[in-house]
């Protein structure tokens, strides 16, 4: 006796089988979200008038630079104002346009717009010394108390990534990019890893790349799809006018945040969060548009609000499973 | 002798400034227009010192960077 055997099409069962792939992916893929946890400065206060660039120690002491205010501020974990520093001037310990701030071990490092040097403080924000540097300072990062690597724009070579000594010596280049390219186009915000990796983000490319401690690319990645940047006539020169990456941080992880700039879906909002191999997480959304972003020893993330009247500070926050849980906790 | 140079150098960079910064306005809106005006007079400054190759160089790679920078910070308002 002949038995029919009903043989369902493979596409059929494929069909039948999404959907339901598709609901355990979306239950296990992880949603992260900022929780605002603290926040100094408003439009009504003195606090910050402008802040540019924020470091936080080892006790959780938040450093901020403020540049119109010319000064360095120390607020301690709750956002009450220890103490500040500096006026007006180029002599040790003022500013005429204060940037960037790092913290390493017990110093405080400050770089400005227009000096050609990095000022060191003490965590009680006393002037310590100077490190001259030959170039202007686009982005830097201190690696260790005799290594300061900087960014800078170069206009005759590819992207360099400048190592000096605490004397102001150069004492290594990490190259990022032998390409020559027209005024700018290299530019970076650059971070290294606890392994020494480093990660450059473009500011006029839609490029991210990694880097091993040889200098070799570990891998490259564009979020936006962006082919081409405009470019305008600025002062008799060709530039480009519009950011694609405003700043990137790592976490304690090795995860990456890259602050997108205005071709972003949310301009100066979108951060994108890629694991340490370059695979895209998620894309968190500030609540407000910043110019930097900064994330902390305990994985906190600090953004601006108000236009750097005001200083945020996030947890940032990792739902999987129905499970709420901060990424400080997970990290520990 | 050399105090009429310096004075055809200042003239010149002066009326240079004026078209740099002329230019600039022109094509932009004034509230669109901080980090272009900011860099036009960051180069009127470097054009001073146009005589010295190096230092002009130099110059200019601050200039940029304070407009990179301003672009960062202001770039919100113009996104899109």
């Amino acid at each position: 006796m002949l038995v029919k055997k009903t043989v369902l099409p493979r596409s059929l069962i494929l069909m039948a089988a999404l959907p339901v792939f598709l609901f355990c992916l979306g239950k296990n893929s992880p949603e992260w979200s900022l929780e605002e946890v603290l926040s100094i400065g408003t439009l009504d206060d003195t606090l910050l008038f402008q802040w540019v660039g924020v470091a936080v120690d080892g006790d959780q002491n938040i450093y901020v630079t403020d540049t119109m205010d010319y000064s360095l501020k120390k607020f301690d974990t709750n956002g009450k104002l220890l103490k500040k520093t500096g006026r007006r001037g180029q002599g040790p310990g003022e500013f005429s346009a204060p940037r960037y701030v790092s913290s390493y071990g017990n110093s405080i490092y400050v770089t400005d717009q227009y000096i050609p040097k990095i000022q060191v403080f003490d965590q009680d924000l006393n002037y310590i010394s100077s490190i001259p540097v030959s170039i202007p300072v686009s982005d830097f990062s201190v690696i260790s108390e005799n290594e300061i690597a900087v960014s800078t724009l170069s206009t005759t070579k590819g992207g360099i990534i400048h190592i000096f000594d605490s004397k102001g010596k150069i004492q290594n280049e990490f190259p990022y990019s032998f390409e020559q390219m027209p005024l700018m186009m290299n530019s970076v915000s650059f971070e290294f890893d606890q392994q020494r990796n480093l990660y450059v983000a473009y500011s006029f490319q839609d490029k991210i790349e990694k880097f091993d401690t040889e200098g070799k690319k570990l891998w490259s990645k564009r979020l936006l799809g962006i082919k081409k940047v405009e470019k305008e006539k600025i002062a008799s020169l060709i530039l480009p006018s519009k950011l694609i990456y405003k700043d990137i941080s790592l976490d304690k992880s090795g995860n990456l945040y890259v602050l997108g700039g205005s071709f972003s879906k949310n301009p100066s909002q979108d951060v994108y969060l890629l694991d340490p191999e370059g695979s895209l997480l998620a894309t968190i959304t500030l609540p407000d548009t910043s110019h930097c972003i900064y994330i902390d020893g305990k994985d906190y993330l600090y953004s601006r609000a108000n236009e750097g009247v005001t200083l945020k500070k996030f947890r940032i926050k990792l739902q999987e499973r129905g499970n709420i849980s901060s990424l400080t906790s997970f990290n520990r | 002798m050399i105090s009429r140079i310096q004075r055809m150098v200042r003239k010149v960079a002066l009326l240079m400034a004026f078209f740099l910064i002329f230019s600039v306005i022109s094509v932009y809106s004034q509230e669109e227009i901080a980090c272009e005006i900011a860099l036009a007079k960051c180069m009127f400054d470097a054009l001073k010192q146009f005589l010295n190759i190096i230092s002009l160089a130099n110059y200019t790679a601050y200039c940029l960077t304070g407009y990179l920078f301003c672009k960062k910070y202001l770039d919100k308002q113009y996104a899109g």
